[in-house]
């Protein structure tokens, strides 16, 4: 029996250059200045929690509808490292933070990551525990839900970032008819032209993932998204030489990829 | 982190490798994963009780509507309880003439939103408006079944669309988060991504 699966060899040969090279980069990072291209969605976050605080309206936040199984974690965590940012500054601006959960099983880490972010601006007894609502298991039960809380509470921005689907749109110009400023980011390629649509501020796939790394400012953390830069250089190769050779009916790109 | 990165080296080689050990390995985190994710059902209900009781007793605005949430999220779990479990006829019906179609009437107002987002974002001020305009005038007719009827060249340009330029654009955003999750990856694992943790450095 073959230890790798047939058409395997090829991809996890790559993984492991890429995991390589995304260490390498951080690496050489250290104690170096890294700069990376100005993210206005991230940038707007700031702008968002300051609106809030001075309309004495709160910030509506969702961590996304997907869970932390293998295929969504990601985008759940990317939104976990943004809620984070988020906590923090509203709890230095004062501001009311609500979140609204959908998977049950991210409770524990929103709730951990709100705490954490209230204790560490020294305000932890303001920690808006109340406000961090699981409200439906089901998508459009939660996104009922979800519609009702943004016609109640009348939030002064609204933030989602994770696992996003059909139901954006939906929670997205709600938010923006109670006059919410909404910045939403996903990896779901079919609702980015949604987020791009109805939100003042919309991040895609890769700007998610960088968000951790983009609002820390860690040198270190910003090399690997130099590594990844590496990788989508050599996807690009790839691709144009690979047009070429399909044009010329020349399949040896395809059989090494495919091995 | 060892924890966090022993078991993503698992999951990696699941994928990749045919060493019985990892295949059963994974299985068994799979499985794992199932069950947490059904016992944390029970603990998002232990929210919801929480949170509604809370604004039934101080009397939040519309505290009404938490009595019934409460009262018929009893009923439905009372109902699925009952012998034969989740077969009982009153829980049937609520399946299926409640859930069952408030969940796509729900999903259905999806195609108003699209019209209201649609007049208030897609607005001809520049040339690159115009073009987007002019695609999702034609991708609207194509989608219609008189479209193609009345205008073949509608059918044939809307294809090429969303075969060529919509596909490639999908694709190269498909491989850059692709690239993106690698890179969270292996800052997960050195412990630098500790965002959702709620430090900030």
């Amino acid at each position: 029996m073959a230890l790798i699966i047939q058409g395997g060899v090829t991809p996890f040969i790559l993984l492991l250059v890429l995991i390589v090279a995304v260490y390498y980069f951080m690496q050489r990072a250290k104690g170096k200045e890294m700069h990376i291209r100005r993210i206005a969605g991230l940038d707007a976050l700031d702008e968002c929690v300051g609106r809030a605080t001075e309309m004495g309206k709160p910030v509506h936040f969702i961590p996304g509808i997907a869970g932390i199984e293998a295929a969504t974690a990601p985008q759940t965590l990317a939104g976990l490292c943004i809620l984070g940012h988020v906590a923090s500054l509203t709890a230095k601006s004062g501001a009311k933070l609500g979140v609204s959960i959908r998977q049950p099983m991210i409770m524990p880490l929103v709730n951990d990551t709100i705490r954490e972010a209230y204790m560490a601006a020294g305000v932890g007894d303001q920690f808006p525990g109340e406000e961090i609502q699981f409200l439906g298991w089901t998508q459009f039960a939660f996104t009922g839900a979800v519609l009702g809380r943004l016609r109640r509470d009348l939030p002064g921005a609204n933030l989602m970032f994770g696992g996003l689907y059909a139901e954006t749109l939906m929670i997205a110009e709600t938010g923006a008819e109670v006059g919410a400023m909404q910045v939403m980011g996903t990896a779901a390629v079919y609702q980015i032209p949604f987020l791009l649509a109805a939100c003042d501020y919309a991040l895609s796939a890769d700007e998610i993932y960088a968000a951790d790394a983009y609002l820390s400012k860690n040198p270190v953390s910003l090399g690997s998204i130099r590594g990844v830069d590496v990788g989508k250089l050599f996807g690009l190769i790839a691709v144009i030489i690979g047009s070429i050779l399909a044009t010329l009916n020349i399949d040896w790109l395809y059989v090494l990829l495919s091995t | 982190m060892i924890l966090t990165s022993v078991v993503a080296a698992i999951a990696i080689c699941e994928y990749y490798l045919q060493l019985p050990a990892v295949l059963t390995t994974a299985s068994f985190m799979n499985r794992t994963g199932v069950i947490l994710a059904a016992f944390f059902i029970g603990f998002g209900l232990v929210n919801i009780v929480r949170s509604h009781t809370r604004a039934i007793t101080t009397r939040r605005p519309k505290w009404i509507f938490s009595i019934w949430l409460l009262f018929v999220t009893a009923v439905t779990i009372i109902t699925g309880i009952l012998p034969p479990v989740t077969q009982h006829p009153y829980y049937q019906w609520i399946y299926n003439y409640l859930f069952s179609t408030l969940e796509p009437a729900v999903f259905s107002l999806i195609a108003f939103f699209i019209a209201a987002v649609a007049f208030r974002a897609f607005r001809v001020r520049t040339w690159e408006s115009s073009i987007m305009m002019f695609f999702a005038v034609v991708m609207m007719l194509r989608n219609a079944p008189l479209g193609p009827a009345l205008f073949p060249p509608v059918g044939i340009l809307g294809d090429w669309v969303l075969n060529v330029p919509a596909m490639a654009n999908n694709r190269a955003v498909s491989l850059a988060a692709s690239l993106g999750i690698i890179a969270l990856g292996v800052r997960t694992l050195l412990g630098l991504e500790r965002g959702y943790l709620g430090v900030e450095e």
